[in-house]
């Protein structure tokens, strides 16, 4: 699937452009997320590239077919999407919702054959939902419904996935979850799968290629690793006043404090206790000099946080007790 | 891939052959019952063709109890299947055949006939042939309908949301419905009650002739309903999932609507309007089968509606008296309680929308 000078956007009484100048492609068992901020135009771009909505300007093709060629039965052949709404409100068994995916390789009845069973049934295996076959929609959790909305998916058996915030409702291990299975049906059906998210750490770990969209720029595309080394990422959430740091891959929330202290002791306890120290708006100083210091002295049974300041030691058991410290003085 | 059990499509396909007995059962019952009496194997004799020695029993089964049970079975049938459908467009539990204005279209229809007609050809024809079983008030019903199922193919045609057109049907209806009492307010008093009486509703006005027809029409509507039953499975989920598994949702939209007009037309040409056996039928039928699959849901619904209307068509006449109670009070006085047990009972109506 390739776009070339796509534009998209609402014609309406005035001509609204969301964004313009698109150029990418999605290639055969990539796994493709498409990040930016809310209102960027990241659904739009999936419902013009799902051939729900037209282009303003420029030319979806799939398979070298521009997508106004294909008629809506054999689009449904090539392609297929999960969308961000909940499935709730239907009193189908899992197996006949993700029976509903073979909708354009079935007769008018939506009779199925052994080979839609088997596909069908070969879906529900992939996604590792064959033990909910029996049970109803509506019963299923958010993240169990997702699957089973992607099961449909490939039940419907297109060389195109396009998911739209297929994690958005999701918790933290669902989310990891989810886009491990489609990294692992990217890999083992040669799908290609495009999924919008604006979940940044989880597209960092599992895209093969990150497709990063923002008002101010052109639609950048790349491998995750040389967007930050590039300092793409860097630039654009500066951009918004977020600072990005390149080296963990994350926002920085807090701005650097006023209050300077310097910290010592074995890293796992430093990075969580700094972590600490930063939201009670200190500054981590690298160097020795005059500022309050904290070491951490990891003995075998606890950790022990020792606080200096003019010439005065405290210890502490935890980091709750050494923040009610600080917090006092 | 290891041997399992998959659950099968096909819900209790039993239930659908008991909902079959129990039409042919009520059939049987509303052809005995009546204010006449008649005994069970006379009923089943004249039935059967081999003809009974009371000449007026014959004749009172024949012209007056059969046509007047078919056309029960094909007015739940029809209504209860145009429920269903428009349910399932609109997404919505209260919807019902009536949604779209179809029903108050044939009511100004008839309207328009009854009360303008101080001309006395009409008022000649009415009283000859009857209230419901004239022809001329039949006709003006199904071209009011007909003026509206095309006034909202028009519209569907541009406007593109379900919820929009819902709410534009429901706007027609409430226009026509207030032209209707204009009218009224302004019309002799004789003319207000004939047509109260057709807004009544009766199974009994539609002769043998008449039936056929309706039994026609009713047929193709129900044909065009199991068409898109696949269609209908697909937009449980949503247009945008349904467009996108190749479903062609302006062109099934309409050919929903349409059927539904169709249906929804006949009966009330033929029998005035009859409500609340279109909005609970299907949600009973979703009860019964416990799935979404229309493939099963139409002919579910068309059988428990034609068992409903049966019934409430036995209780109206009222075994054993002169008197006939009005159709249309029955349905709703026998139904919504029944309605109101099976959604309190199976508590899955919050997961059928």
């Amino acid at each position: 699937m390739t776009t070339s000078d796509l534009a998209i956007g609402y014609k309406g009484k005035e001509l609204k452009e969301v964004s313009k100048n698109l150029n990418f492609s999605l290639k055969a068992g990539e796994l493709v997320c498409l990040l930016g901020p809310n209102g960027v135009g990241k659904s739009t771009l999936m419902r013009t590239m799902a051939g729900v909505q037209k282009p303003l300007k420029g030319l979806v093709e799939i398979e070298g077919k521009s997508l106004n060629q294909y008629k809506s039965r054999d689009l449904a052949k090539v392609l297929s999407i999960v969308l961000t709404e909940r499935i709730t409100n239907t009193n189908f068994s899992v197996y006949a919702l993700v029976a509903m995916g073979r909708y354009p390789h079935t007769g008018w009845m939506g009779g199925l054959t052994t080979t839609d069973e088997q596909k069908v049934q070969w879906a529900l295996y992939s996604t590792g939902m064959e033990d909910f076959a029996n049970r109803k929609v509506h019963e299923l959790s958010d993240g169990e419904r997702q699957k089973v909305m992607i099961a449909r998916a490939l039940a419907q058996d297109t060389p195109i996935i396009l998911l739209d915030e297929p994690t958005a409702h999701l918790d933290l291990p669902n989310r990891v979850e989810i886009v491990r299975l489609l990294r692992k049906l990217a890999k083992t059906t040669g799908k290609a799968i495009l999924l919008s998210t604006h979940e940044l750490d989880l597209a960092l770990q599992g895209a093969d290629k990150i497709m990063l969209m923002h008002p101010c720029f052109d639609l950048t595309c790349g491998v995750p690793e040389d967007l930050v080394l590039s300092g793409v990422f860097e630039d654009t959430f500066k951009r918004d006043g977020f600072d990005f740091d390149k080296i963990t891959g994350r926002f920085l929330i807090h701005q650097p404090g006023e209050k300077k202290i310097t910290l010592k002791g074995n890293p796992l306890y430093e990075h969580w206790t700094r972590q600490a120290l930063e939201r009670e708006n200190y500054s981590i100083v690298e160097k020795e000099g005059d500022y309050p210091n904290i070491e951490i002295f990891d003995t075998k049974n606890r950790a022990i946080w020792q606080y200096t300041a003019k010439e005065k030691t405290h210890e502490f058991h935890s980091i709750g007790k050494l923040m009610e410290f600080l917090r006092k003085h | 891939m290891e041997k399992r059990n998959w659950p099968s499509l096909v819900p209790r396909f039993s239930l659908l052959g008991g909902i079959g007995l129990a039409v042919l059962f009520f059939f049987v019952i509303d052809l005995v019952l009546g204010s006449v009496r008649i005994p069970f194997s006379e009923v089943i004799n004249i039935l059967l063709g081999t003809g009974s020695e009371n000449k007026a029993w014959e004749s009172i089964v024949l012209k007056i109890r059969l046509p007047k049970a078919i056309t029960a079975i094909l007015a739940g049938a029809a209504l209860s299947v145009g429920g269903l459908q428009m349910q399932t467009l609109f997404r919505n539990p209260l919807a019902g055949p009536s949604v779209l204005g179809i029903t108050s279209g044939a009511s100004l229809g008839v309207a328009a006939v009854m009360l303008t007609s101080g001309n006395a050809a009409t008022l000649y024809a009415i009283k000859e042939m009857g209230i419901t079983g004239s022809w001329l008030i039949v006709g003006a019903s199904i071209l009011g309908s007909a003026t509206i199922l095309l006034l909202i193919l028009g519209i569907s045609f541009k406007v593109k949301d379900n919820v929009v057109l819902l709410i534009v049907g429901l706007m027609l209806a409430n226009i026509t419905i207030s032209i209707v009492s204009i009218w009224q307010y302004f019309s002799n008093p004789d003319l207000i009650r004939d047509y109260i009486m057709w807004t009544f509703g009766s199974l009994g006005g539609v002769t043998s002739n008449q039936a056929l027809v309706l039994a026609i029409v009713v047929l193709i509507g129900l044909i065009m309903a199991f068409l898109v039953s696949k269609p209908l499975n697909a937009l449980l989920l949503g247009e945008n999932y349904a467009s996108s598994m190749g479903m062609n949702v302006n062109f099934t939209r309409i050919f929903i609507i349409a059927g539904t007009s169709i249906l929804a037309g006949a009966v009330t040409g033929f029998c005035g309007p009859i409500g609340f056996v279109g909005i609970a039928v299907p949600h009973l039928a979703r009860a019964i089968l416990n799935t979404s699959d229309h493939k099963f849901l139409i002919p579910c619904t068309c059988l428990a509606g034609a068992v409903v209307l049966l019934i409430c068509d036995i209780i109206a006449q009222m075994p054993g008296s002169n008197m006939t109670l009005p159709i249309n009070a029955i349905t709703a006085l026998i139904g919504s309680p029944v309605v109101i047990w099976v959604i309190l009972k199976s508590r899955n109506l919050r997961n059928s929308f």
